[in-house]
């Protein structure tokens, strides 16, 4: 029997060619009953791994590559959680030690991690493999007898392997000899790169990239032949016919290495409680405390106080009172420290956290399914994620975790970085050995586009890219692009996941230096994770959170106070703006899709907003409940329910189901399920969706409904309406924690503007428009928008009276090219004292380069007296330096400059390219006269035409979208001075006009209006660009 | 400032596709565009009219000017079409004014000085240019200045024969836009930033304020808008002409007594480049024949010389090579030539033949092999047995230790086995010697189990393979149309000798490649 004990994945980064789940895949084809995955410098693929050998039922054996000292590879196996544990200790010790992605270790230092751990001699890249080359025997010996003495005789083994190599096989005669004269089993492995043959593709191309060459230069370091492929016993029973111990050892070897990631031994840290509490206890203290404060004697006192109780009940039992203490400490932390924070997710159905703050949705008063957080079924740690403000405050509560729980008791956890769209093309480009113009070609056409016309392969654009598709080169580059999409490239960390344990994190896995100092980095992401028990805090920097808290201090600062806790919840202004889709820079409902909606749903309270927020998502959509919530909104179709039963659960959605909430309660409701039961169900019909499990649970279902008297018709309709929804559902506990930044971003638009708008800039980029839109839309709302100027600007945007109105002063950081250091030290000169001149802008400010041309290009050194064109002309002069500084100062400056001053449409252009916004007017202002002749129509003015006209429009493109879910429609949002228009454009017209609608700035487009509930849009049927003179025009495109 | 005052300027638009069409007329009815990088690579340079209006543009790929163009013609850039062309262009120019300048490829300063007494006005002497330029195949437009920077405006917009009058020419210069001429691209962006459009916007500002704000190439630009030349005349001369040449009384219609005529043409040649310090690098010989036609040769020496001798050894050898159809009434030699280079010789370097002699076995060689098969031999990094390539040789400085050199030695060169040439383990007796078949010798091959069991060859060598060892497998070239994969066997045949046998797996095809011995 043989078993592979040496397998490497693509998280052998730029070695391996395939993923971990390949490799058990052709392993269970070829009935190899166990496997070992021994990738080098981590366990990057193990727990990937370990989940696919365990649904295909191969035994998944651990092991990993440790570099030595002098470059060579040590494979060694995990035999016990022991060997596991020092497994961890050492490659974090090494990972530790070096900088990221270094790492190596000395022989004598392996002597005190190898309990538990058994050796191979390695490869073609081993210990041994140098000396036996070189047929130095006595210092081969040396190093074997050395690793027996480190592992013990009975945990060393020599490695051999035959890839049909000359060199390969005379140093196998070597290593024979050697292993027979120090009494070693012999082991036989492939040490496969890749699961088929065709692997090989891959594997040289990863051999480029890692040695910077390409394929016609890579020369004897590309592998001599294609067969480092996982084999089966029957090939490796051939080309060991002559070494049948090295084969049979394989299966003795597996046998002995019973360890597997089941077998973790993760603990959860310890709160610090009290004297004489339990944690239970504790958090009972603690809820109690905040249910107080929360619901005091109101009237959902009762109720909040039974379903705590409830929570808290199952909390206990499930032991998890710890967890839900340890989030409320992060949480108290960030109170205490002036952090936004707000918990959001399934959290928010939860009662307990509410009361503990950590969420800020009241579950009770919303009636929301605890089930959906909490439930004994699931078998996992529950998912709080806490939202923070992006950047420094985020950073603060994640190094406040490390400090609580130990360098080496908390992590983030690692985002793996795959090949994907244009990076893939680019270095399998380059690996053809491409130029590296053409490899720019091909990045670009390779979209990044949600939505994939069923025939638009890649290959279809190539000409469009002035490639020849029928180049063999072009072909390959077609195919390995292909092939190298999701493989691995390198480990990042995650955004804001965090894992602590109770004992040491390195004894579960391996940590690694983040490349941000201060953080370490676990060698599984968050699916691996969840998988193997570990708990998870979620830290996510959210920008709209920097934005309120932002908009709280510039409100602040104009004499006003806003406690977003206290918001009015019936805002009138608010919700007339929602329904007039006035949401641009509005959390979560600014998107086209979005405002093409809200006239339609017409939002008139918080839930209406929660319903707002969850319509516009693929599961709404693509389970067509979006056109019936609207007819029913309007009055336009009956409300009714698949069945009596369910209209208490579905009345507030009009008998739509919208929420993965209603869908477990219908089937709590219908069919008698627990809530337990109801997550299974979810989780069953959800993304990881098992045939056979869909199937009993669905028998479980209809036999549930039946025993209620739900048959026939009625039970179809529910039965369709769960398993469908189940994959796309959005938890209603989610929309309600967006929905409320919604709302209080929205308020703050509404009511503080400037500060508003001001936080919003700050914080770009975010959301769905350009910074250039967002000023348009403030200026349509009659907010001043003062521009950039370096006797006034900070070097974020800043709110400045003006004629007893607060207005919005553009920052120095808008000014592209200008280094913060010099805008800040431009801000610290002015304090000192006001500038006199260009020059001693230029001096004081430490500017270099051309950054005072930028400046003056933009008119931001306009109020020291001169104009754009007279100020460049200025700011032109080399600096003299300070031994000349004096003497270059005396030349009295020239007021207005030999330079003509700038056009209008040369100001559009200077600001355009110097900050990405103009305060001028708007392009399509500048061409009005043209327009009007050619009988084009205003944004404004298009309400005031007929559903069904034809019409003319114009604008500059500000976004260009082509979702995945409307097969294949594009929508274009044009703007012009008076607002904003949608356009569709047909999958025809787009294939058509490609290149027009994918690039031109500015469009003309005739078509037909359509127009319902208030919801405008041009159904285009020509395209043409507007010719732009020298300025480019941003947008935003989504897939 | 140069004191002339009527300068033309000769200009030849899109030159290098003007070039190649000057070398082949037809492509004049053709759009035409010149090329430059390999498939998928290729990239427009330069596109002649026709193929301009069909909306070929520099910049384009080699796919996207034929999907604008399907009847495009693509040329490679050549250097030896535009070196010609740029000659022929100055020499006709040449042929108006003594005193022309060499300007840029496809432009020639004409300084018209006293020109008019001799063809009249300027329009007149413009003419007589573009008729020159055309006579030597080049269309040509021409302008007439004050200056070379006036002229060359006036070579870009107007009339194809432009005369700016004395009086106008500052406001005909003002109006012209500035992207007519090319300026570097970090001028072009601060221009654009200036607002300045025409050549009078630059041309207007303070040449001092200028020069303070963009230095030397401002300063260069604002001369050039304003049409003023600052920079001197640089009068173009034709290179000396190294060609010597001998009529024939008789007819010659041997290689005998054709060798001292040579010799003697030789002499005179080289006596001329010794005093010029010069060396031969190439040579051209041009034989007059009895029929009244012309036979042409040219050789390359491996180094350059300057010694008559080798000289005559190397041409009467090509001539030997290729004979003349008929008798010879005429010889003509001209030479290529290249600067002499002192060598100082190396002191631990081993002593090397003359030069004139390692050019002479050189000849030889390649009169032998081909001149594809002389070389120095390197090896590949490769896995493909056998690749190598043919490297010039280094010449007689002594260079034995090159990189070449030691490439090669570092390598399994094939001449023993490698693994036994490495393995200390093996003794001097033990080794084996690895001859190998190049090229290698198709053989029959009956396989069991995917293993040789039995030879067979056309020399009647039947045999039975006794013992055999492989296969060792090698392939590469996946990602090109040189795909290549094959196994090698060693297999001991029932007559005791060893084979190295290879498959090639793609044809399947056995050969017997190596004998161990």
């Amino acid at each position: 029997m043989f078993v592979e004990l040496h397998a490497q994945s693509a998280f052998t980064f730029l070695e391996g060619a395939d993923q971990p789940e390949a490799l058990v895949a052709e392993a269970a084809r070829l009935g190899m009953s166990a496997v070992a995955l021994v990738d080098r410098g981590g366990v990057y693929g193990a727990a990937r791994f370990h989940r696919a050998a365990e649904n295909a039922g191969v035994r998944a054996i651990i092991g990993c590559e440790l570099t030595l000292a002098d470059g060579a590879r040590l494979p060694v196996l995990v035999e016990d959680r022991d060997g596991y544990r020092n497994l961890c200790r050492l490659v974090t010790r090494l990972k530790l030690g070096a900088a990221k992605g270094a790492g190596r270790i000395a022989l004598d230092d392996l002597a005190p991690y190898a309990g538990g751990l058994v050796c191979l001699s390695g490869g073609g890249r081993g210990p041994l493999a140098g000396p036996v080359a070189r047929g130095d025997r006595e210092a081969a010996r040396r190093i074997l007898d050395r690793l027996a003495g480190i592992f013990g005789r009975d945990s060393c083994f020599v490695e051999v392997q035959r890839h049909l190599d000359r060199a390969q096989e005379r140093d196998l005669g070597r290593l024979v000899r050697l292993a027979r004269d120090a009494r070693l089993p012999l082991v036989a492995t492939n040490q496969p790169l890749y699961a088929r043959p065709g692997g090989r593709a891959v594997a040289d191309v990863f051999t480029c990239i890692r040695e910077k060459t390409d394929l016609d230069h890579a020369g004897r370091r590309l592998t001599a032949n294609g067969e480092r492929d996982l084999k089966g016993g029957l090939e490796m029973a051939q080309r060991f016919r002559d070494l049948p111990d090295a084969l049979a050892t394989t299966g003795e070897l597996a046998l002995r290495l019973g360890f597997t990631l089941k077998n973790l031994g993760y603990r959860f840290p310890d709160f610090p409680l009290p004297p004489a509490t339990t944690a239970l206890e504790h958090l009972r203290e603690l809820t109690r405390a905040g249910a107080r404060r929360r619901y005091g004697d109101g009237p959902l006192a009762a109720r909040a106080r039974r379903q705590i109780a409830h929570e808290l009940e199952l909390i206990g039992r499930l032991d998890l009172a710890g967890y839900f203490l340890i989030v409320w400490d992060i949480v108290e932390y960030c109170r205490a420290n002036d952090i936004l924070v707000q918990g959001r997710g399934s959290a928010a159905n939860s009662a307990v956290c509410y009361a503990l703050g950590i969420t800020a949705v009241d579950p009770v008063g919303m009636d929301l399914l605890f089930e959906r957080f909490l439930s004994e079924a699931r078998g996992e740690w529950p998912d709080i994620d806490l939202d923070l403000p992006s950047g420094e405050r985020r950073e603060a509560a994640i190094q406040h975790v490390y400090r609580h729980y130990g360098r080496l008791g908390a992590g983030m956890t690692a985002n793996v970085i795959t090949y994907r769209g244009r990076s893939a093309a680019r270095e399998v480009g380059k690996a053809l050995g491409l130029p590296g113009e053409l490899q720019d070609r091909l990045a670009k056409l390779v979209s990044n586009w949600g939505y994939q016309d069923p025939a638009e392969v890649l290959t279809r654009h190539l000409a469009e890219a002035g490639c020849d598709p029928g180049h063999p080169r072009i072909r390959k580059f077609a195919a390995l692009w292909t092939r190298v999409q999701d493989l691995p490239r390198h480990l990042g960390q995650h955004s804001g996941g965090m894992v602590i344990t109770g004992g040491r994190l390195d004894d579960v896995v391996p940590l690694e230096p983040a490349t941000m100092p201060g953080r370490v980095v676990i060698q599984w992401d968050k699916d691996d994770c969840a998988a193997l028990g570990i708990v998870k805090v979620d830290l996510l920097g959210l920008r709209m959170m920097s934005v309120l808290q932002d908009s709280i201090g510039l409100v602040r600062e104009t004499g006003g106070e806003v406690d977003l806790a206290h918001l009015p919840q019936d805002d009138r202004q608010v919700y007339a703006a929602l329904q007039e889709a006035d949401t641009i820079g509005v959390f979560q409902v600014e998107s086209r899709a979005q405002m093409a909606t809200l006239p339609r749903v017409r939002p008139e309270t918080f839930y209406d907003l929660v319903v707002q927020v969850a319509i516009i998502r693929p599961g709404p959509i693509v389970g067509d409940m979006v056109h019936p919530y609207i007819r029913r909104r309007r009055g336009r179709e009956p409300v009714t329910y698949p069945h009596a039963s369910l209209e208490p659960i579905l009345a507030r959605t009009l008998g739509v189901p919208l929420f993965q909430e209603q869908l477990l309660r219908m089937a709590m409701v219908a069919a008698g399920f627990s809530g337990s039961e109801a997550e299974e169900l979810r989780r069953a019909f959800g993304f990881k969706r098992s045939e056979r499990r869909m199937v009993d649970i669905e028998a479980k279902l209809r036999a549930g409904m039946a025993r209620q008297g739900i048959v026939g018709r009625a039970a179809d309709e529910i039965v369709h309406a769960i398993t469908a929804f189940a994959l796309y559902g959005f938890p209603e506990s989610h929309a309600s924690s967006f929905a409320l930044l919604a709302y209080a971003s929205a308020w703050l638009k509404v009511r503080h503007p400037a500060a508003f708008y001001t936080a919003l800039l700050n914080n770009q980029p975010m959301g769905f428009y350009h910074p250039a839109t967002i000023v348009n839309d403030a200026r349509r709302h009659h907010l001043t928008v003062l521009p950039v100027d370096v006797t006034r600007s900070g070097w974020p945007c800043t709110v400045e009276s003006r004629e007893g109105r607060w207005a919005v002063r553009l920052g120095l950081r808008y000014v592209k090219g200008l280094r913060e250091s010099a805008g800040r030290a431009l801000v610290l000169a002015r304090a000192t004292r006001p500038f006199a001149s260009v020059a001693d802008v230029v001096e004081r400010g430490g500017l270099a380069g051309d950054e005072a041309e930028r400046l003056a290009a933009i008119g931001a050194l306009s109020a020291l007296g001169g104009t754009r064109r007279a100020d460049l002309w200025e700011a032109a002069v080399p600096s003299p330096g300070p031994l000349f500084a004096a003497a270059a100062a005396a030349p009295a400056r020239t007021p207005a400059g030999p330079l003509r001053e700038m056009a209008a449409d040369e100001r559009l252009a200077a600001d355009y390219e110097g900050t990405g916004v103009t305060l001028g007017p708007h392009p399509m202002a500048l061409r009005r006269e043209m327009l009007t002749r050619a009988g084009v129509v205003r944004a404004r003015d298009l309400r005031r035409q007929g559903d069904g006209a034809r019409v003319r429009v114009a604008g500059s493109v500000i976004v260009r979208q082509r979702p995945g879910t409307a097969k294949g429609f594009v929508f274009l949002s044009l703007e012009d001075e008076t607002g904003i228009t949608n356009v569709i454009v047909t999958p025809g017209l787009f294939a058509r006009q490609r290149l027009v609608l994918v690039t031109a700035p500015l469009l003309v487009v005739d078509g037909i209006l359509q127009s319902q509930d208030g919801v405008v849009s041009v159904r285009a049927e020509k395209v043409e660009p507007i010719p732009v003179r020298g300025h480019a025009i941003p947008s935003h495109d989504f897939g | 400032m140069d004191d002339v005052s009527r300068i033309a300027c000769v200009r030849v638009e899109a030159f290098a596709a003007a070039a190649l069409e000057r070398c082949e007329p037809s492509l004049r009815e053709q759009p035409l565009a010149v090329v430059v990088g390999t498939p998928p690579a290729g990239r427009v340079v330069e596109a002649n009219a026709r193929a301009r209006a069909e909306g070929v543009r520099r910049g384009l790929t080699d796919a996207e000017a034929v999907l604008r163009c399907p009847s495009l013609v693509r040329r490679p850039a050549s250097r030896e079409a535009e070196a010609a062309a740029r000659h022929a262009l100055l020499e006709a120019c040449s042929s108006v004014s003594p005193r022309v300048e060499d300007a840029a490829a496809g432009i020639v300063h004409v300084d018209l000085g006293g020109l008019g007494g001799l063809f009249g006005g300027d329009d007149e002497i413009g003419r007589r240019l573009r008729r020159q330029a055309r006579a030597v195949g080049l269309d040509a437009r021409v302008g007439i200045g004050t200056s070379r920077a006036a002229a060359e405006v006036a070579a870009r917009i107007g009339p194809s024969v432009h005369v700016l009058g004395r009086a106008t020419q500052r406001a005909a210069l003002a109006g012209v836009p500035l992207a007519t001429l090319e300026w570097p691209d970090e001028l072009s962006a601060t221009f654009a930033r200036w607002g300045l459009v025409t050549l009078g916007d630059l041309a207007a500002l303070p040449r001092h304020g200028v020069g303070l704000r963009l230095g030397p190439r401002g300063l260069a630009a604002h001369d050039r808008a304003a049409g003023v030349d600052r920079a001197p005349f640089r009068p173009w001369s034709a290179p000396p002409f190294w060609e010597e040449a001998q009529g024939l009384d008789w007819e010659v219609a041997t290689l005998p007594a054709l060798v001292p005529v040579l010799q003697g043409v030789l002499e005179r040649l080289c006596a001329r480049l010794v005093r010029a310090h010069l060396v031969v690098d190439g040579l051209e010989v041009r034989l007059a024949l009895a029929s009244g036609g012309h036979h042409a040769r040219a050789l390359a020496p491996a180094v350059p010389l300057d010694d008559v001798a080798p000289l005559v050894t190397l041409l009467a050898l090509e001539i030997e090579s290729h004979p003349p159809p008929t008798a010879v009434t005429g010889v003509a030699v001209s030479a290529r030539v290249v600067a002499r280079r002192a060598v100082p010789g190396g002191l631990w370097r081993p002593p090397v033949p003359a030069p004139r002699d390692l050019a002479a076995v050189l000849a030889r060689l390649t009169r032998l092999v081909g001149s594809a098969n002389v070389g120095t031999p390197v090896v590949a990094d490769s896995h493909r047995p056998d690749h190598h390539t043919l490297a010039p040789f280094g010449g007689g400085d002594g260079e034995t230790d090159g990189p070449a050199a030691r490439r090669h030695g570092d390598e399994d060169a094939g001449t023993t086995d490698d693994s036994a040439a490495r393995d200390p383990s093996h003794g001097a007796a033990g080794r084996l010697a690895l001859r190998r078949l190049r090229p290698p010798r198709r053989v029959e091959v009956d396989t069991e189990d995917g293993r040789p069991r039995r030879v067979r060859d056309t020399l009647g060598i039947d045999a039975v393979v006794e013992l055999c060892a492989g296969p060792w497998r090698s392939s590469g070239d996946w990602w090109n149309t040189a795909a290549w994969a094959r196994d090698e066997w060693d297999v001991e045949l029932s007559d005791r000798t060893v084979w190295r046998l290879a498959q090639d797996r793609l044809t399947h095809a056995w050969f017997l490649d190596a004998v161990y011995d």
